[in-house]
């Protein structure tokens, strides 16, 4: 017989209820008890076969209906299934009374029946085949649709399922539990069975969006959880398939899995797609699909569940971004800390893959850290460039070119990048600089401020070629990073303004002692004339004639001029370290200094061709017009020093918004680049020139004077067909 | 005869003082305003005595020292030397036996007639 084949449950609860050892004394004398119970019942199967059986029957459905309580199945049946419990032999135990109407019996004469003999042939190897994989723990619920023999009637079509029971400690099949649906079929002997009502009962009052597809992906049914995740009614849904529905790569997926469940390949599977609400949105679903068969195993339909998974996903994305860029953030940082030079720094701040394939970047350094808002700085530097192609663009920032021409300061920020989309159409960029943007083949320009030490020392600018937006986040990111780099940027250039001030301190030294000899050499030489020829005249061995006499005392006259300019010069170069110098500033136009100027220009410029354009409706400025004559003075006539006589000097002048601009151009030989720098200290010359006089003090009093009228003096243009000196005053 | 006399001093007024008295009181000068030209002509003709300025464009007056004293046609012209500055460390008498007289400008025409006259004095007298 079957059953001495299997574990006899009897011996199991035996074994179990020995086994325990953690009881109280009360249910130690209750397990006793019951202990002998079941040695007495074991003693009675030894009787006769109809005993053993009976009371095998009634203690098994007890265990059964003990096991079934214990994994939590409570005798809870959907609405109009019919429930059948089987042991693990499949003799059933136990029937609800739908199940007899299904199957027109009466429930109680099922019980003892085995569950296979309910169908035929095909139908009957299906239950067995059901049961057989009901011991394998991975078959916890098996569902197919199959025909059921019906007494007096036509086979009856129910899709069944299989739930199987195991015990939890030994994981063996304790016994099964079957639901027969019925399906769509009308049963007219149940006047209580209502398809729609069993619909609601499985399909609607789940958590969960449910889908009928056809194996076309046709939708067929669907909840009304799953209307509102996809925001259709159920009467458009029908007209649509899951193509329509699917973001079109999850489709694919979609359709390959399909394919795999249809060809047997899978049972199921678990996709996190896209789909597409009916307002054109997307949202993140969790679907699983699966496929309904007929009783001859055929796929008639698939069914999917969905659950929307948007915040989760979502959230999962802005993690896996925050990590990347985290990682990023430490890769970039660490780069830049052991970067040995400002260009290494800027070069370890591009590779962030957040910037975008910029065309060029550059670290401009203010000439003073930016500290008042209504006091920029004069000028910045380029203390590191970078282009993605060598040579091919044209050069972009000139250290002086920033301010008043292009007007760039406006567009600085002190707390937060400034973004220039498109420099082609910008309103904040002036024409000149829109110009030299395009130029200069940018498309969109972002600024970020830099600082140190709570300084505004800086700004990195970075060009993209095409329209390039950033977005909020990205920006902050890449502020992150150039907050590190500007850091890294001023310690370096600490330790080099360190080493410069050193040097600094070294050469003022050696400028002292320079000065000493200079100023007396510079003041001997007029003083040597006039001594000379003062004590010629005086001198009594010899008789001068008169016109020797006269030319004498005038080269005294001249060379005691001199001395009286160089001693001026020395004046006006202590008042203007000391502060002290007087200026009377009036309102004044750019004609009217040339006015002043003009006869002096013309003197100094005798031996060379001067040409003076002077526009006479430029807006004036807050100036003292002696001094800047002194300057133009100064300048044209350094231009006339240090150019060939006959070659031409000119004198120009324009006006932007801002400023006048002023400049002298000339026909020399340039400034060597190594003397840019030091031409505007004092008593420092070009000390190439053949013809070397003076104090070298010109330059810088003129850019001290400059300086007063808040305006700048610097070298627009140099090189070996002459060079440009340009001053600006600011419009009143 | 009369002693031949070079100027070598870039400022045209000084030397024009140096050419005037020194002419007047029956030397022969010959001006130059700078070393490479004055160089060039003393070695075609070495004058009697120099009066060289320190402070030059081009070639300075230390370095037309150097050449001098490499060049035994020169090597023994006696030269007066006109400095800017008593503190000029330019000049190493030590290094240039060919200096015989440091004048610190501004120079008065006794200083300048006087040493022009000792060192006319001493050429008897060299070898």
């Amino acid at each position: 017989m079957a059953a001495d084949q299997t574990p006899n449950p009897f011996f199991r609860l035996e074994a179990v209820l020995k086994g325990r050892t953690d009881l109280l004394p009360d249910q130690q004398n209750l397990l006793d008890d019951l202990l002998s119970v079941v040695d007495t019942v074991l003693d009675r199967l030894e009787g006769s076969p109809e005993d053993q059986q009976e009371l095998r029957d009634e203690i098994a459905s007890l265990l059964l209906a003990d096991e079934m309580a214990r994994q939590g199945y409570t005798d809870v049946t959907p609405s109009g299934l019919g429930l059948l419990v089987t042991d693990a032999e499949g003799i059933i135990r136990r029937a609800n009374r739908r199940a007899g109407g299904l199957l027109h019996r009466r429930p109680d004469l099922l019980v003892g029946q085995a569950v296979a003999d309910l169908a035929q042939d095909e139908n009957r190897a299906t239950l067995r085949r059901l049961l057989e994989q009901a011991h394998d723990p991975e078959n916890l619920v098996q569902d197919t649709e199959i025909e059921l023999a019906v007494a007096d009637e036509d086979a009856l079509t129910v899709i069944i399922t299989a739930v199987a029971m195991h015990d939890l400690e030994t994981g063996d099949l304790v016994g099964v539990k079957w639901l027969l649906d019925p399906g769509g079929r009308r049963d007219e002997d149940d006047p209580t069975f209502d398809t729609e009502e069993r619909l609601r009962a499985t399909f609607e009052q789940t958590a969960v969006g449910m889908a009928h597809l056809t194996l076309a992906s046709q939708f067929e049914r669907v909840n009304q959880q799953f209307c509102e995740l996809t925001g259709y009614d159920k009467d458009d849904i029908k007209d649509l398939s899951l193509q329509e529905l699917l973001h079109t790569d999850d489709f694919k997926a979609d359709s390959q899995f399909m394919r795999d469940l249809i060809e047997g390949r899978l049972e199921t599977y678990t996709l996190e797609v896209r789909y597409r609400r009916k307002d054109g949105t997307l949202f993140w679903a969790r679907q699983t699909a699966s496929l309904m068969h007929n009783p001859q195993g055929e796929p008639q339909r698939r069914i999917l569940v969905v659950a929307d998974v948007t915040d989760q996903k979502t959230a999962e994305a802005q993690l896996i971004e925050a990590l990347n860029r985290s990682e990023e953030l430490y890769n970039v940082s660490r780069a830049i800390a052991v970067s040995d030079s400002i260009d290494a720094v800027l070069q370890a701040m591009l590779d962030s893959e957040y910037l975008g394939d910029p065309n060029r970047a550059a670290v401009l350094v203010f000439d003073r850290p930016w500290l008042d808002d209504d006091d920029p700085p004069e000028c910045c530097d380029v203390m590191a460039e970078w282009q993605r192609q060598e040579g091919d663009l044209p050069p972009l920032l000139e250290s002086s070119y920033l301010f008043e021409e292009y007007a760039f300061t406006r567009l600085f920020q002190r707390d937060s990048p400034t973004v220039i989309e498109d420099v082609g159409s910008d309103e904040r960029l002036n024409e000149q600089a829109r110009q030299l943007f395009v130029d200069s083949g940018a498309g969109t320009i972002t600024l970020f401020p830099l600082k140190a030490n709570a300084e505004w020392y800086g700004v990195l600018s970075l060009h993209h070629a095409d329209y390039h937006s950033l977005e909020e986040d990205r920006l902050r990111h890449l502020s992150g990073i150039v907050d590190q780099a500007a850091v890294a940027i001023a310690s370096r250039r600490l330790l080099e303004a360190e080493a410069q001030a050193r040097q600094a301190a070294e050469r003022a030294n050696q400028a002292k002692r320079d000065f000493l000899a200079v100023v007396s050499h510079e003041l001997r030489t007029p003083l040597s004339s006039i001594k000379g020829f003062a004590s010629t005249l005086l001198a009594d061995d010899v008789e001068w004639d008169e016109a020797s006499q006269l030319d004498f005392l005038q080269t005294i006259d001249k060379e005691a001029d001199k001395l009286g300019g160089l001693i001026r010069q020395l004046l006006d170069i202590s008042r203007l370290e000391a502060g002290t110098l007087s200026l009377e500033k009036q309102p004044v136009t750019p004609a009217q200094i040339l006015g002043v100027a003009a006869a002096q220009l013309e003197t100094l410029a005798a031996s060379h061709e001067l040409a003076i354009a002077n526009p006479p409706d430029l807006p004036p400025v807050e100036a003292d017009p002696e001094r800047i004559a002194q300057v133009l003075a100064n300048l044209v006539s350094n231009a006339v020093r240090y150019s060939e006589p006959g070659s031409s000097i000119e004198v120009a002048v324009h006006a932007n918004d801002d400023y006048v601009q002023f400049e002298i151009s000339d026909q020399g030989p340039g400034i060597p680049p190594e003397a840019q720098r030091e031409i505007f200290e004092p008593f420092n010359r070009a000390t190439t020139m053949a013809r070397e006089q003076g104090m070298g003090l010109g330059l810088a009093i003129c850019r001290g004077i400059i300086d007063r009228h808040n305006g700048r003096l610097w070298i627009e243009e140099t090189g070996p067909d002459g060079t440009t000196m340009a001053f600006s005053l600011p419009l009143t | 005869m009369t002693a031949q006399i070079m100027v070598i001093e870039d400022e045209v007024n000084i030397r024009r003082f140096v050419a005037a008295n020194l002419t007047v009181r029956g030397y022969s000068v010959e001006e130059h305003e700078t070393a490479e030209s004055g160089l060039e002509s003393m070695r075609l003709a070495p004058p009697d005595v120099l009066v060289l300025d320190l402070i030059l464009p081009g070639m300075n007056g230390t370095d037309l020292l150097l050449e001098m004293l490499m060049d035994e046609t020169l090597l023994y012209v006696p030269v007066i030397v006109f400095s800017a500055s008593t503190t000029d460390l330019l000049l190493d008498r030590a290094r240039y036996e060919n200096v015989v007289e440091i004048l610190t400008k501004p120079v008065s025409v006794e200083d300048l007639t006087g040493a022009v006259s000792r060192a006319v004095g001493t050429l008897n007298r060299r070898p």
